[in-house]
């Protein structure tokens, strides 16, 4: 029975130690595994930003009719509206293959012989009749809710009356519209070759009272040829390109009823024989895309070059196969537009990243007259010439990043030249954002060179004595006391950088940048010193004990600092130094710089290497260094020849944590950095880091947007960055205890 | 011809035993590299306690003339000085190419009075400074400090003279207006918050049971009874307001204009020309004590951080809670039961990694995943009610906890493992030999001996969770929280609630407050109680170490 009973206690021992067993495994395989998440969800999350922008057919409805000019399509892109050549507004539901509403919004036999409308969301529409007069519309769609059912009810509304814009019977054959936040703006070539330009001030409701201004040019070459007509967003210049490729600027800016006829400069776009295909204006107006019959792709804007001459700036030209583009239609809220190709092809651009996504298609795509991109950017509409509409859906969520815009120089609208920069921020709705991590990642190197610059010598040295050199009963306080910093929190150093420290360099640079000069003077003249008079002084000093010997030397080198700066500010330079260095270098002194930063952050590595290089040299194995020493050779010696030579790999490795704490480092940047993502090297300037960018960023970004998995990436290149360096330091420390072991 | 011998270049030419050929000259720069780093290491803690410390301390009031310079900076004729009442702040150097020029900041407060808060007087136009025993510093509570002489008080009974020797009366009303304040804040905290809460739930109550009629009444009932027991409270806190109303501080500014003060806002009254180092030292210590325990006022830049501090701690000790069990399991898992090959080698540097991660990108990793993910998938679970307002959806004390717990867990673990290293190896096979399990042999021996190495990892990991501040700002911290996230209220900790922190509380007075210049010395005091903190957990982790290392020598 006591055997029995026996068996049953060990029975139920066995179960709680396998039990145990599996619990401890599975939480320890657990913790381990949620760790790894962290890193299969930044890569998770920056996966999107790779898939290229695509296109997939969705089907055709036989609404409207054929004779239509201008697609609109509502933002999820059930609801189209079509304006037809008699002057009517066709609503069709494309999903359901019905018309919707048809309103006519001209007299009884009116002709419409142009039509465009604004590249914005919601944008209003321009029509042009063959009478010469203008008609500004805004389409409009009003959501109601219906017992549970979405219902789109759509309105088109008039922004102004109807203009007679040129003469009775001269026709508008092209129109242009630009709108922004407040203003509309509509330039117009008539049959005779006259242009015309009108503005408006938007009220809040987007109606337009009287024009601001109206002016008509005279004619240019070929009147009545030209392929498009484009008006910039701040209604500056008025560019008209011809079909074969000739296009005149104007300067509207200086032209008002004294002076009618405005400046301009004009010039060919493409060879002899080249002709325009397609053109659209794109997100924002500020450029627009022309396309040639020999598959030349660019996008243009006009600008004032800096001598204040009129010029036509190729943006960029778009690498495609040299087949002919039909048509051209541009995403009315980002800068993705479609180009249809003669051959059926079908391919998606982004401007600023350069992002390209191809389809083809079984459609006779050069009998395409209309297209249309959604407001929301998810569709595409073509319409063939017997009034058919194919549906393309858009999936392009992220084609404004590429590897690209990420890190190469990039083309901004309004900028001279490729430039690398980093400004998500929307200053407006049509902004074009700018996100380059090459200045962000070049920062954050800056950032951490500096600190590295400050914190080597000075942790090293310290190790080498303390580890090497120093009385033990010394060491035993030293060591804790500088580990003791590394409990510092980096928000107290930074605090301290930005708040006491920046301003009193501001004040005393010189001072500062004398004492380091001065300070390793110094220290050598006292070596000699102690070394001539330490036949009398050494039997009073134990060794060992240096450093304190030291603290009156630093004292005096301060004061002398203090005095010299004086000196040199007052007699021999007669202006303070930053004066001096801005006129010498032209270098500009911001308070909060990198030399701010390398110190902070240096006070906060320090402690990291110090600690893990001491260790590194105090386990140096005693009889190498005995045996060294008792060859004669001096301590220097032998810390030269045995025990660095033996130490380097955890030197090393201690460097490397070291670099990737700097690299790392969030609080310290964010306060006294600056937080300009500048991409110079000069010591007296800021930088804005990848860690301090998340930092302040994340919090307010928008989940999902490009802008948030762009700052995703900004963590995972942190995290690479980190994970390399310690991989590597943690490889060199094993080396080190395998040498330690076989000594 | 003999090969020329290739010569160390470091070792100087002559005789190899002098000082020099021993290379002794270049050890000093060695011994230079120590002493800067505690001298660095000093100032840093000596520029911290004595800002930080210094704030509370009552500084004196000078009566200062100043010399009035026109813009072309000679002296103004008609108007020939200026007196002004206040507080040293600095004092700064900048050198121009005419030689060194002396400019000192001064506090004028008054700010509510709009002649500038502060005010720089280069020192050449100091005619005098002296230091009127009769200058006195109201503290208030808002505007910052006002700095006047007494002239008189005015109280329902009618105005009394105040001079440096006939104050009684202003401390008795002092006293008088500090209990009536008090009572008011309990009301306002305990029955007016108690009513708000019962409020709240009636609503909720009657939201829930729709269209039953009998039970309307009821809670009609109790909403009638609700509303008086509010009402009553709300004109017992007007009754108490109007009973402090009254009382009136006449001050003689500095101009020479009398200005007055409604009592009501007045903290205290200082003499700090004419105090003895004992009552400084009363007054030091009660505005210390008032800086740890009240709420911060005036956009944080003056009053207290206790909510700071509760934040702080309540976070640090939620996260020491979910990182303990963890961090030991996993230290087990690798030390005890996972077979030591190149997996177990491999997972230990990964460990070893994770501690240089950049604590922003454990930040990224709690906003896209915790909250945006796990946050969201539990508030479509449990909290859909409350959609689209989120409720764990959203940065809070439990997200912040967990992205911490991450970040230090490979502290707990590092330190764990250590521990568990350092137990010799004839214990576990003794245990093992007498017959014991493997589970048996951890939890009797192996835990027992490990549980202060296991400690010291913890209290390592709070000491490096308390100074973190880059994640906390994308997971849950706030400037300004509304209440504590942890009351006497049911569930009583708010796992969803923001919440205030040191770290955060630095960075956000020191750089996003509008008056820099008066928020400064607030900062360096709580720059100081964070440094106290993490420095304190981390030298008791070392010598608990210490301890435990020495105990466990022998075996």
């Amino acid at each position: 029975m006591n055997n029995s009973l026996h068996r049953g206690r060990f029975a139920a021992r066995q179960v709680l130690d396998r039990c145990a067993n599996a619990l401890i495994s599975a939480g320890g395989v657990g913790v381990i595994l949620s760790v790894v998440m962290i890193l299969v969800f930044l890569l998770h999350e920056v996966a999107p930003l790779l898939s290229a922008p695509s296109l997939t057919e969705q089907g055709t409805s036989a609404v409207p009719a054929s004779d239509s000019t201008l697609l609109v399509a509502e933002d999820i892109g059930s609801v189209g509206l079509a304006f037809s050549e008699s002057g009517e507004a066709r609503f069709f539901d494309l999903s359901r293959d019905r018309a919707l509403l048809t309103r006519s919004l001209l007299y009884a036999d009116a002709s419409v012989t142009a039509a465009t409308r604004a590249a914005l969301p919601w944008g209003a529409a321009a029509l042009g009749t063959e009478a010469g007069e203008l008609l500004l519309v805004r389409p409009e769609f009003e959501t109601t809710v219906t017992q549970g059912r979405r219902e789109l009810r759509p309105s088109v509304r008039p922004i102004v009356p109807l203009l007679q814009l040129a003469p009775a019977g001269d026709a508008l054959l092209r129109v242009a519209l630009t709108e922004t936040d407040s203003e509309l703006a509509v330039a117009a070539e008539s049959a005779s070759g006259r242009l015309y330009f009108a503005s408006w001030q938007l009220d809040e409701n987007g109606l337009a009272g009287s024009a601001n201004r109206v002016l008509s040019l005279p004619p240019g070459e070929d009147p009545g040829s030209s392929g498009l007509l484009f008006v910039d967003a701040r209604h500056r210049f008025l560019v008209r390109v011809t079909f074969q490729g000739n296009y005149t600027v104007h300067d509207l800016a200086p032209v008002n009823n004294a002076m009618p006829v405005p400046r301009l400069t004009s010039g060919s776009l493409f060879e002899a024989g080249e002709q325009l295909t397609a053109a659209a204006v794109l997100f924002g107006s500020a450029s627009f895309v022309v396309a040639s019959d020999r598959g030349a792709l660019l996008q243009l804007s006009p600008t004032l070059q800096d001598s204040g001459e009129l010029s036509l700036q190729t943006l960029r030209r778009f690498s495609v196969p040299g087949k002919a583009v039909h048509h051209l239609a541009a995403d009315p809220g980002s800068r993705l537009f479609a180009a249809v190709f003669d051959d059926g092809a079908i391919g998606l651009f982004h401007s600023t990243s350069q992002r390209q996504g191809w389809a083809t298609t079984g459609l006779a795509t050069d009998e395409i007259t209309a297209s249309s991109i959604s407001n929301g950017g998810g569709q595409l509409l073509l319409q063939d010439a017997q009034g058919g509409v194919t549906r393309f859906s858009i999936q392009a969520p992220h084609a404004d990043v590429s590897a690209r815009s990420l890190f190469a120089a990039v083309q901004y609208e309004g900028y001279r030249a490729p430039i690398f920069k980093w400004q998500p921020a929307t200053a407006g709705a049509t902004y074009e954002a700018k996100l380059s991590l090459s200045p962000l990642l070049w920062g954050t190197l800056k950032a951490a060179f500096f600190t590295m610059l400050f914190a080597i010598p000075l942790a090293l040295s310290a190790a080498i004595f303390t580890g090497y050199f120093m009385a033990s009963s010394m060491r035993r306080k030293v060591k804790p006391g500088i580990e003791l910093m590394e409990a510092m929190p980096t928000v107290v150093l930074g605090f301290l950088a930005a708040l006491w420290f920046a301003p009193w360099l501001d004040e005393h640079l010189a001072e500062a940048l004398l004492a380091c000069l001065l300070l390793p003077v110094a220290v050598a003249v006292s070596g000699v010193l102690w070394g001539l008079l330490g036949n009398v002084l050494r039997p009073y000093v134990v060794s060992g004990w240096e450093p304190l010997l030291l603290l009156p030397v630093f004292a005096g080198t301060a004061a002398l600092a203090v005095f010299a700066a004086d000196l040199l500010e007052q007699w021999y330079l007669g202006m303070s130094l930053k004066d001096y260095i801005y006129q010498r270098w032209g270098l500009d002194y911001a308070q909060r710089n990198a030399l701010v930063v390398g110190v902070a952050m240096g006070l906060a590595v320090v402690p990291t290497v110090f600690s893990i290089a001491e260790d590194a040299l105090y386990s140096v194995p005693k009889q190498l260094s005995d045996g060294s020493l008792a060859l004669g050779a001096s301590r220097w010696q032998t810390l030269r020849n045995v025990v660095l030579p033996t130490a380097s790999p955890g030197i090393f490795s201690a460097l490397m944590i070291g670099l990737g704490r700097a690299v790392g480092e969030t609080m310290i940047v964010v306060m006294a950095a600056g937080n300009t993502p500048l991409m110079d090297s000069n010591l007296f300037s800021g930088m804005r880091t990848l860690s301090a960018t998340i930092a302040l960023e994340a919090p307010e970004v928008a989940l999902g947007s490009s802008h948030y998995r762009v700052l995703i990436v900004a963590a995972l290149l942190l995290f690479l960055l980190t994970f390399i360096l310690n991989s590597a330091a943690e490889l060199l420390r094993q080396r080190l205890r395998r040498r330690y072991r076989a000594l | 011809m003999a090969k020329k011998k290739r010569r160390n270049p470091f070792i100087p030419k002559g005789d190899p035993q002098s000082w020099f050929a021993r290379g002794e000259p270049l050890l000093w720069f060695n011994a230079s590299g120590v002493t800067l780093s505690l001298l660095l290491v000093g100032a840093l803690l000596y520029l911290l306690t004595a800002n930080g410390l210094a704030h509370f301390w009552p500084k004196p009031l000078y009566s200062l003339s100043v010399a009035a310079t026109g813009t072309d900076g000679s002296e103004n004729e008609s108007e020939p000085t200026k007196r002004l009442y206040v507080e040293r702040v600095r004092t700064e150097v900048s050198t121009h190419a005419t030689g060194e020029q002396r400019s000192t900041l001064f506090r004028r407060g008054n700010r509510d009075r709009g002649d500038g808060e502060f005010v720089w007087v280069n020192d050449e136009n100091v005619v005098s400074l002296s230091r009127p025993a009769e200058l006195v510093r109201v503290l208030r509570e808002a505007w910052g400090p006002a700095y006047g002489e007494l002239q008189s008080l005015e109280t329902p009974r009618g105005t009394v003279a105040l001079s440096p020797d006939a104050d009684q009366a202003l401390y008795e009303a002092l006293d008088r207006i500090d209990a009536v304040r008090s009572k008011m804040a309990a009301l306002e905290n305990g029955t007016i918050r108690k009513l708000n809460r019962e409020a709240q739930r009636l609503y909720q109550r009657e939201r829930a049971i729709g269209g039953d009629a009998p039970l309307a009444e009821e809670l009609g009932k109790e909403q009638a009874r609700l509303s008086a027991a509010f009402t009553g409270a709300q004109r017992d806190m007007l009754e108490m307001a109007q009973s402090i109303e009254p009382y009136w501080l006449t001050l003689r500014v500095d101009s020479g204009e009398l200005w007055r003060l409604p009592l009501a806002s007045v903290l205290a009254v200082q003499h700090p020309n004419s105090m003895s180092y004992v009552e400084k030292l009363e007054s030091w210590a009660l505005q210390l004590w008032a800086f740890l325990s009240t709420a911060p006022r005036e956009s944080n830049t003056e009053g207290g951080v206790f909510p700071a501090i509760v934040g702080t701690v309540v976070m640090v000790l939620l996260m020491s809670v979910i990182v303990a069990p963890f961090g030991v399991l996993a230290a087990i898992y690798l030390h005890e039961y996972a077979k030591q090959d190149w997996k177990t080698r491999l997972i230990r540097i990964g460990v070893n990694n994770l501690a240089g991660v950049p604590s922003i990108v454990y930040g990224v990793f709690g906003l896209g995943f915790l909250v945006y993910v796990v946050g969201g998938e539990l508030d479509k679970l449990f909290y859909s009610d409350a959609l689209p307002s989120p409720t764990f959806g959203a940065p809070g004390l439990l997200w912040a906890s967990i992205t911490l717990a991450l970040l230090t867990l490979p502290v707990v673990i590092v330190a764990t493992e250590e521990g568990l290293a350092r137990i010799p190896q004839s214990l576990r096979d003794g245990s093992l030999a007498l017959g014991a399990t493997r589970f048996e042999t951890l939890w009797r021996i192996i835990v027992p001996i490990a549980t202060p190495a296991m400690m010291t990892g913890v209290i390592l990991a709070i000491a490096r969770a308390a100074g973190e501040v880059a994640p906390l700002m994308l997971v849950g911290v706030v400037k300004l929280a509304p209440a504590l996230p942890i009351d006497s209220h049911y569930p009583y900790l708010h796992l969803d609630q923001k919440f205030m922190h040191l770290g955060y509380h630095v960075f956000d007075v020191g750089f996003q407050s509008a008056n820099i210049e008066a928020a400064r010395p607030l900062v360096y005091a709580t720059a100081l109680l964070l440094v106290v903190l993490t420095i304190g957990l981390n030298l008791f982790a070392v010598l608990l170490r210490n301890h435990l290392r020495e105990k466990y020598k022998a075996l």
